[in-house]
């Protein structure tokens, strides 16, 4: 006898079920069952939508193709200025992390009673999350001040989370790892010699120049794409091409001279160029009549910093110094040295950016073809809202205010960090020991928006320690990231496919405006950067500066302020406007670029002097490595971004794992051999490892390089656990730099300790199918 | 009928993937395996070092040692040069896999032997393969090797240097490298010189 | 409770149909693996799951998990949850999405006929369903919902093409993974229930 039908378990009226009969649901076709290879993508119905990437801060246009609900593939589009049609590995591998099944899903509230780090959350609703988080805001308001809060945020909705919301919520703490942890020194030492930041992308002039210097700025392996694109034409064109570096990088590989300059002694190199075109004369006279004061001062400053001098300590040959300063010289103003990006090296970082910007001011190529050009910033109006209690302070990488007149406000206290360095933009790193110790006054709590906590900042025991003691931590994030497993509450971020984001405004020689939207649905419960941020601050009393209905009303109003819509927007993508590249421009309009306090470009800076720092470049030696032990050097991998992109299966099957880079003699002597294991064991016996060893040619003896983002060590981390090693993990200590407030990283010595075994690792492919 | 080849110039590649990364995903290939490598050969003592970047992929042979191999016929060259495997047909008994002597083809784990089409699907509309339209460094042309005009014409006319792999075994690859770093060509694989 | 009690007393000679079976234990499936909440915490603490299990084991012939009698605390429970099929520092162990193990990717090739299949039997997610169309828990109420249509081929068919094959490994992993025990326990049972059911 069959048993009638009956419910077995009666579910409570509480929960939906997932599942509904809806007979009339549009007939798809079935796919054919027994065919081997299923139908390809590009063979359905396919449609397209223009937005711009996020898998680095460069921010290219893409074309993502979408169909059945699904992106499939990216590509860069033409008429975009950063992509021009082509995208580096991550900007093609982005796709894989938007469906990453690891991904972050739904809000999750850490279980009480559980402690930070542990790991332990359970799931609920946006409502529940949003009310927890805003509860904590507002009740550190109460005890300690709106000031108490900390924001730290990168990536597209720090617009959001870095500069929107904690200017309305009024608190200066506000840290972007973009720029203490990266650009500022060569920010702070170009807005008070130049009177303008460089801000991104670097204000290059690639397409006109004949003779490029890189100072360790290892472009091939750092694919910020329209660089990339630019630094190869060039080559093609027949520009020459040196690179000071203690690697051979792939840069180098490419050079007609590879200098492999001695770790930390970059400032000596530079100081004996400017010897070099002081005392042979081979300096642009005009140009620096022209356009500089100082360089009296400039020029006995530099008098017995000759080549030989370098030479000695440098490591490099003397006639190899002169020659390359006189090849500069020959192609002024068409010869360049490009600023790089990550300048954050030993502490003294702004002193060496100044000594390269004085370089290429004496070719006489700021602000002309060949040179650097005049970058400007697009014209776009804000969306109306009242004034911010605060101005946004944290700076970024996308233009500067590193020296701008800040407005003090004295209603509020300055962040934690003013005071502790020259510049006035805030240093995350030095935002921290405020939430340890108290002073100069409680930070009790903090939001984390795409930052990665323990792969980006140094002393990683210490931001641990930093974060035990918050009343409130919260993370917003789009993976479960070590750091983000010890949040209280973690609100989980739609990918980059799937939302709106506010308007990029890019500066350049023809800067432009890029359109962010969405080409999918968010999956799962995810949400947009911009709707958790209007979320919050409705609930903390911020309506005035959340009064748009929806970010589409939002985009729509900014974009009518130049004649446009979203409307017409949404299938040009990117909106290009002109610019005034060169000198000659502003001439024309009687406008002056150089926003010194001299209204030059300051050779010599009084500003330094009167704050107490060095008013013309000096070299510091570096701390030598104790006998036995390297300089830990780090870089990138063409097709990994910082450690965001470690579980994206795709970029690491092309490189899955780091090594640890040891000159070939030194390897020899010890002993070791390429795929030999070994621990790193810094000063402070911090251990790191097992990781392998790179027996190379293409190395200095006196240091090891490891590509950064490697080492991720949470508990069954399926594709990244156990893989490489991290060098952030091993930096127990920096070395602060006074005036930008940058965080100096060359500064770890490490020893190779033999013998670590081999780790016994899941083959990628098997982690790559994701499943059980 | 045009006869579809493609050029890589190694002076121009910096090996940073974007191609195998785009391959992959335009054409679904899984995990595990793929139609589109890099190999990087480092040579020389230091500091006179030199680095050999080179993209592999099936070669799109003239004679290709996979078709005639091949049991069931899956294994074909289309009318404009492209040598294809057709899933249906084909039997994944890897005569073909054995028979390639540039490891390009793999099997599918989906039960059919596959490699690179040269994204012919991208060629029926006019396109270039993906590998070609995403280099940043623009190391890559295609088009009408026949056709004198055509970029991967040009490109191969304007370079110092033109090589193509294992030359020994009488395959004419429609796929060559230009401009090869070291003074010998190119590297083999495996072996520093 | 008379068909509870015809389950329970199986032994007794009631003519209990493996597609019965198939139906409770795509039930329990459905319950089970879905964001734990009221629903959940009231069959637990009812006894009501427990019973449900209990008279499965009795058809499979197997030991009754002891995890439905005497669960752990609700907040564990549901950090557990979240542990094992959400989200967990580093990847989690055990996705809960029938496609992955043959695509090796979300959303791909198996997802699509999944949801044309389910399209042509006249079945689609609801709108408040935040989650992937091959989530364990949709793919068993699916087969739970066809069973009350009495349609009892497709509801077979449905499970045995996608939601049994793969569901040795998934049990393992949870086993392995779980610190709770109690998904552990249970996955593994409803592996070898069926199992049973479609061997």
């Amino acid at each position: 006898m069959k048993l009638e039908r009956r419910e077995f378990l009666k579910l409570s009226a509480a929960s939906v079920g997932a599942m509904m009969l809806a007979p009339d649901a549009a007939a798809v076709k079935l796919p054919n069952p027994l065919a081997r290879a299923p139908e390809a993508w590009y063979r359905g119905q396919v449609s397209t939508v223009l937005s711009y990437c996020e898998n680095c801060f460069w921010k290219c246009g893409v074309r993502a193709y979408v169909s059945d609900g699904r992106v499939w593939k990216v590509d860069g589009y033409a008429e975009n200025p950063l992509s021009r049609g082509r995208l580096c590995p991550r900007g093609q591998g982005a796709v894989a992390q938007t469906y990453d099944p690891d991904r972050l899903k739904r809000p999750l509230v850490r279980v009480e009673g559980s402690a930070r780090g542990e790991g332990k959350y359970r799931e609920a609703s946006w409502d529940e999350a949003l009310s927890i988080v805003a509860a904590g805001m507002l009740s550190i308001k109460e005890r300690y001040g709106s000031e108490s809060m900390a924001f730290f945020a990168h990536g597209s909705g720090d617009s959001w989370f870095g500069d929107y919301l904690p200017a309305a919520w009024a608190t200066p703490n506000v840290g972007k790892p973009s720029v203490s942890l990266c650009t500022s020194p060569r920010e702070t030492a170009s807005q008070w010699t130049f009177g303008r930041g460089i801000g991104s992308p670097e204000p290059v002039d690639w397409e006109n120049t004949d003779y490029i210097v890189l100072i360790g700025h290892h472009i091939g392996e750092d694919t910020h794409n329209t660089q990339l694109q630019n630094f190869s034409q060039a080559l093609k064109r027949g520009a020459r091409l040196v690179v000071v570096d203690p690697r051979f990088s792939v840069a180098a590989s490419k050079a007609d001279r590879w200098l492999p300059i001695k770790p930390g002694t970059d400032t000596a190199l530079l100081l004996a160029w400017l010897n070099v075109l002081v005392s042979e004369e081979r300096y642009d006279k005009r140009y620096v009549d022209a356009n500089t004061v100082g360089f009296e001062r400039l020029a006995s400053h530099v008098a017995p910093f000759t080549p030989e001098w370098a030479a000695g300590i440098t490591d490099l040959a003397a006639a190899d110094i002169r020659a390359v300063a006189r090849e500069l010289a020959g192609h002024a103003p068409r010869a360049v040295l490009p600023p790089g990006r990550h300048t954050v090296w030993y502490g003294n970082d702004t002193q060496r950016m100044r000594a390269l910007y004085l370089v290429n001011a004496l070719l006489g190529n700021y602000g002309v073809p060949g040179g650097f050009y005049l970058a400007q910033p697009p014209y776009i109006g804000e969306y109306p809202h009242p004034d911010f209690p605060l101005a946004p302070a944290s700076g970024g990488c996308g233009g500067a205010s590193a020296a701008a007149e800040q407005t003090i406000d004295l209603n509020y206290r300055q962040a934690v960090d003013q005071g502790v360095f020259f510049a006035k933009t805030t240093a995350i790193q030095e935002l921290i020991p405020a939430m340890i110790s108290g002073e100069p006054y409680r930070v009790a709590g903090l939001v984390a928006y795409g930052t990665n906590l323990f792969h980006s900042i140094p002393d990683v025991a210490r931001t641990k320690q930093a974060l035990q003691k918050l009343d409130l931590y919260v993370a917003i994030d789009v993976l479960p990231m070590d750091h983000v497993m010890w949040a209280d509450v973690i609100l989980p971020e739609a990918t980059y496919l799937e939302r709106y984001d506010d308007l990029a405004e890019v500066s350049g020689k023809t800067p432009f405006i890029e359109l962010r939207q969405p080409a999918v649905e968010p999956l799962w419960d995810t949400k947009p950067g911009w709707w958790i941020a209007r979320e919050l601050g409705l609930r903390l009393g911020l309506d005035a500066y959340f009064d748009w209905p929806d970010i589409e009303a939002y985009l729509d109003t900014r974009l009518r302020t130049i004649g446009s819509s979203l409307a017409k927007a949404k299938p040009q993508g990117t909106i290009v406007q002109g610019g005034r590249p060169y000198l000659t421009d502003w001439e024309a309009r009687h406008l002056n670029p150089f926003a010194t306090p001299s209204g030059k470009i300051e050779l010599y800076s009084q500003t330094f002097a009167d704050a107490g720092f060095a008013p013309l470049p000096v070299y510091e030696p570096p701390e030598e490595p104790p006998a036995g032990s390297y300089r830990l050097l780090y870089g990138r991998s063409p097709v990994h971004s910082f450690a965001k992109t470690q579980n994206n299966w795709l970029l690491m099957e092309m490189h899955g794992n780091n090594a640890v880079w040891l000159n070939r003699s030194e390897a020899r002597r010890l002993g070791l051999s390429t795929g030999d294991y070994v621990w790193l064991e810094n000063e402070q016996g911090v251990r790191e490892g097992p990781v392998a060893v790179f027996a190379t040619e293409r190395l200095r003896a006196d240091c090891v390089y490891v590509v950064h983002g490697f080492g991720h060590r949470a508990p069954d981390m399926r594709i990244a656990n156990g893989r490489g090693v991290s060098d952030v993990a091993l930096m127990s200590r920096y070395r602060l730099d006074p005036i930008s407030g940058g965080a100096g990283m060359h500064v770890t010595f490490v020893k190779l300790i033999p013998g670590a075994p081999r780790p016994r690792l899941p083959r990628l492919e098997k982690l790559a199918e994701r499943s059980v | 009928m045009p006869r579809f080849g493609m050029a890589i110039d190694l002076s121009a590649c910096v090996g940073c993937a974007a191609c195998a990364v785009a391959c992959k995903l335009e054409n679904e290939v899984p995990p595990g395996v793929g139609r589109l490598w890099i190999r990087l050969e480092e040579y020389g003592t230091f500091p006179n070092l030199g680095m050999e970047y080179r993209p592999e992929q099936c070669l799109q042979c003239d004679d290709p040692p996979c078709v005639p191999v091949c049991p069931t016929g899956a294994s074909h060259v289309n009318d404009d040069g492209v040598v294809l495997v057709d899933a249906e047909t084909c039997i994944a008994c890897g005569a073909c896999i054995a028979a390639c002597p540039y490891d390009a083809r793999y099997f599918d784990p989906r039960g059919f032997v596959s490699k690179c089409t040269f994204c012919e699907h991208r060629l029926a509309v006019g396109r270039v393969p993906a590998c070609v339209e995403t280099c940043p460094t623009v190391a890559r042309t295609f088009g009408d090797l026949d056709d004198p005009g055509s970029d991967v014409s040009r490109a191969i006319r304007a370079a110092r240097r033109v090589d193509v792999l294992k030359p020994e075994q009488g395959t004419h690859p429609k796929l060559v490298y230009l401009n090869a770093p070291a003074s010998f060509g190119l590297h083999k694989e495996g072996v520093l010189p | 409770m008379e068909a509870l009690e015809s389950l329970v007393n199986y032994g007794s000679g009631v003519d209990v149909t493996s597609a019965d079976a198939l139906e409770a234990a795509c039930q329990v499936v459905a319950a089970l693996y879905r964001s734990p909440g009221e629903g959940l915490r009231d069959d637990l603490y009812s006894g009501r799951l427990g019973a449900v299990s209990d008279a499965l084991a009795v058809w499979a012939g197997v030991d009754a998990p002891r995890a439905p009698h005497s669960p752990p605390a609700w907040d564990r429970l549901r950090a557990a949850y979240v542990g094992l099929f959400v989200s967990r520092a580093g990847g989690v162990p055990a996705p809960p999405y029938v496609g992955l193990v043959h695509d090796r990717e979300l959303l791909g090739p198996r997802v699509r006929r999944l949801r044309a299949e389910l399209a042509g039997l006249g079945i689609r997610p609801r709108a408040e369903w935040h989650e992937l169309p091959d989530h364990l828990a949709a793919v068993a109420e699916a087969v739970d919902l066809l069973m009350e249509q009495g349609r009892v081929a497709a509801a077979t068919t449905l499970a045995v093409n996608h939601l049994v094959p793969w569901f040795d490994r998934f049990a393992e992993a949870v086993a392995q993974h779980d610190e709770s025990g109690f998904y552990g326990e249970l996955t593994t049972f409803l592996h070898t229930v069926l199992s049973e059911v479609a061997p």
